[in-house]
């Protein structure tokens, strides 16, 4: 009998675990359909029948997308799966689809962060858009920030991708009630900087001078790559010689691991994105370091108790790191001339603006300088000259590779397991061999 | 017994003709019984077949494949499959990350395979305890965890272990007890790690465990009763010795599951900080699908496979000796 009762339980768990299993929040959407060839049907409705499917990531952007879709699947009689995946498992996922044969590919269209761009460009997976584009009545990409172009957008003389958003890191500062009288100028240098930070950092009533994210492999990596770069360091330079462990870099992560340790939380050797901005967003921190599209989102009393209180700037040092997404068309794609039909609605002038109004992070210049825009958004002026004079991540075919090496040695050094040159030195060594 | 007719002829008597038809029924019955074995081994085959094949299609043929590109260089951004060499094997001595990852893995493997098998092994003798009202609620609410896919479980205690914003700092705050940074101290990351594994998988341990103290003979213990003995002699010599295989058979999944894991890892920590909690699981991962080099992942995969096999085969003999005792 209590055998029976046993085996019975152990039956209904197991149904529950599958169940539960099925419930993982992975996607947003349905998975992703089989596309239809493209087969145009009616005058009007030029896609009816046809089926597209994209992959991208959970950000703000996507969702203001998704938003504006019902008018052009309306218009177009197109349908889009739009399939919503964290960050982390985004490449892992594309590259097998990538890696299929033209056309034998699951996804029509992909956006690319620029970490990607030099691996997916070199491996031969993305089509060349310069074609259409030049045929194209919405979208010329001198429309758009040459920094995002010549990022998301053209390699070497060819154009692979359209600039999508921009991530552009910036300094997030709120005058919350802690900080009131103790904030003069935000300083212009990252020792400066450092020094503000600590000396506003109250760890025993839980306050900071900073949220740091030191989580690897990307978050250390990128917040890193502002003090690196607003030191006056880089990763190669224009030959593609490793100098990331030369004087600037050493003095970048001297004073990273000293903002780190002095002016963060215990826990942020951990932190990731969420982390640092629930921490910023419950006041308990100063400011951060972040994407400067952070700032609508803390200003949304649904997800932040410093409503009004911040204020987006450029990186102490003036040279922020520079990230961004464009849409590009796989040569595996099933449908590229819906999937081109769909890029040029999301990259038409009154999508981007829709876009923007609703608090995406505009590419295209004269979205930036719109005056609707600049009334809901009158820091966006500022952020257009963050996104013009902000260094990209080096464009090359193994940049996932150098992040992966980059992130393991910061953390390192953030934990003392390694002094900041011997982190370094051990960087460049593995750095050297990931050149093209 | 044959009689002699009149006519010289031969007659059959009642017996005989018995006789005569009793064979036939038997041989007839040994050719039905033969014809129904060979149906009956058709039938398996018919049944078996189509497992093998797929079996072979979603296991052998991959695993084979891999072992075919873990000889050759091949990196999915830069294409086919390059020269065939034993670089990716020799290469494996000379990785201290590797070094490095199999220390944690170590660590982690033992950790929590011992205290979850001591923690389970408690939880299941008492719930076998027939004095014990409500077992069935108590053990339900046990085995919750176990129902949770790992990257929940990760995702939830992220959210607890926070240093500033989780409730369990919150908790230790209220109370005047040191607020550790859980996941951001490299001191304490892989115990941290340990804690959520236990948390999550005791309960696999337990029902295992549970099932097998649950089918034990009653009688072997009311012999031991009446001639005396002890509860702890009781234990000692009947509990442990006639649970052994059931041990040995948890553990063993166990001691698998935990040397392949990779999910907790990846959600609370990414082998951080520094590489604290690099495990080898979490390293292949990161050499396939960040360095994108399959060869290399491949030719660590087999040898994560070796090790395990090994492993396998040293509990296995371990069960085998047991029982021959």
């Amino acid at each position: 009998m209590k055998k029976r009762i046993l085996f019975t339980i152990f039956g209904i768990l197991i149904v529950l675990s599958l169940l539960l299993s099925s419930c993982q929040p992975t996607t947003t959407q349905p998975p992703a359909e089989e596309p239809t060839t493209e087969e145009p049907v009616a005058e009007g409705k030029p896609f009816e029948g046809v089926t597209i499917n994209i992959m991208m990531e959970g950000v703000p952007d996507t969702e203001f997308v998704q938003e504006l879709l019902p008018q052009f699947e309306e218009q177009t009689g197109m349908k889009v799966n739009i399939e919503v995946l964290n960050y982390a498992m985004m490449h892992e996922k594309l590259v097998p689809q990538l890696t299929a044969p033209e056309g034998g590919g699951s996804y029509d269209v992909i956006v690319v962060d620029n970490y990607w761009v030099g691996e997916f460009i070199y491996a031969d997976w993305l089509m060349e858009l310069d074609d259409r584009l030049a045929n194209s009545e919405t979208i010329s990409l001198d429309d758009y920030l040459p920094s995002m172009v010549n990022m998301v957008g053209v390699l070497g003389d060819k154009a692979y991708m359209v600039p999508f958003y921009n991530y552009a890191m910036a300094l997030i500062y709120c005058n919350v009630p802690e900080v009131e009288g103790k904030v003069g100028e935000i300083p212009n240098s990252i020792p400066e900087y450092v020094e503000l930070i600590k000396s506003l950092t109250d760890a025993d009533a839980g306050f900071y001078g900073a949220s740091m994210m030191g989580l690897r492999p990307d978050p250390i990596t990128m917040e890193w790559l502002n003090y690196l770069y607003s030191s006056g360091g880089l990763i190669y330079d224009e030959d593609w010689n490793v100098i990331v462990n030369n004087e600037n870099g050493v003095e970048a992560l001297t004073q990273y691991v000293d903002a780190m340790k002095n002016a963060a939380s215990s826990g942020a050797p951990a932190y990731g994105f969420d982390e640092t901005f629930t921490e910023v967003a419950q006041g308990k921190a100063f400011g951060f370091i972040t994407f400067n599209w952070m700032l609508p989102q803390l200003n949304d009393p649904e997800m932040s108790q410093v409503v009004d209180m911040c204020t987006v700037t450029s990186v102490p040092g003036g040279k922020g790191l520079l990230g961004g997404w464009g849409w590009a068309i796989p040569k595996s794609s099933h449908s590229p001339d819906a999937a081109w039909a769909f890029i040029e609605w999301a990259e038409s002038f009154d999508v981007a603006k829709a876009r923007a109004l609703a608090g995406g992070a505009p590419t295209r210049i004269d979205v930036f300088e719109d005056s609707d825009v600049l009334a809901a958004y009158p820091y966006y002026k500022e952020v257009e000259q963050i996104v013009g004079e902000a260094i990209t991540f080096p464009i090359m075919s193994r940049s996932p590779q150098v992040v992966e090496v980059l992130g393991r040695v910061l953390s390192e050094a953030v934990i003392g397991s390694k002094s900041p040159q011997e982190a370094l030195d051990e960087a460049a060594a593995e750095l050297a061999g990931l050149v093209d | 017994m044959f009689l002699i007719s009149e006519a010289g002829k031969t007659r059959l008597t009642d017996a005989d003709r018995l006789y005569e038809m009793k064979s036939i029924v038997r041989k007839r019955r040994s050719e039905a019984q033969h014809s129904y074995r060979q149906s009956e081994r058709r039938l398996r085959i018919y049944l078996i077949v189509p497992a093998i094949i797929g079996i072979w299609m979603v296991v052998g043929f991959p695993l084979l494949y891999a072992f075919y590109v873990s000889f050759h260089d091949y990196v999915l951004s830069k294409g086919g499959l390059g020269a065939v060499n034993l670089a990716n094997y020799l290469n494996i001595f000379e990785d201290t990350q590797l070094l490095v990852a199999s220390k944690n893995t170590f660590i982690l493997t033992f950790s929590v395979v011992s205290l979850e098998f001591l923690i389970a092994f408690g939880l299941a003798l008492l719930l076998n305890n027939k004095r014990l009202h409500g077992g069935n609620i108590y053990l339900l609410i046990l085995l919750i965890p176990m129902l949770m896919p790992p990257i929940t479980v990760g995702l939830i205690w992220r959210m607890l272990l926070h240093p500033e914003l989780g409730i369990i700092n919150y908790s230790l705050g209220l109370i005047h007890m040191p607020q550790p940074a859980w996941l951001g101290d490299p001191r304490l990351a892989m115990i941290t790690i340990i804690i959520v594994d236990i948390w999550h998988e005791t309960s696999f341990l337990l029902l295992i465990l549970l099932a097998g103290l649950t089918a034990l003979p009653d009688e072997l213990y009311e012999a031991a009763v009446i001639d005396g003995a002890t509860s702890s002699q009781k234990f000692r010599f009947l509990t442990i010795p006639l649970m052994m295989p059931t041990i040995l058979v948890a553990v063993l999944i166990r001691v698998i599951a935990a040397l392949k894991t990779y999910d907790l890892i990846y959600i609370l920590t990414r082998g951080g900080p520094g590489v604290s909690t690099e495990t080898i699981s979490y390293y292949i991962y990161r050499v396939a699908f960040v360095f994108l080099d399959m060869g290399k992942s491949s030719a660590l995969s087999f040898l994560l496979l070796v090790l395990i096999i090994i492993l396998t085969i040293i509990l296995m003999q371990a069960m085998r000796s047991e029982d021959t005792v």
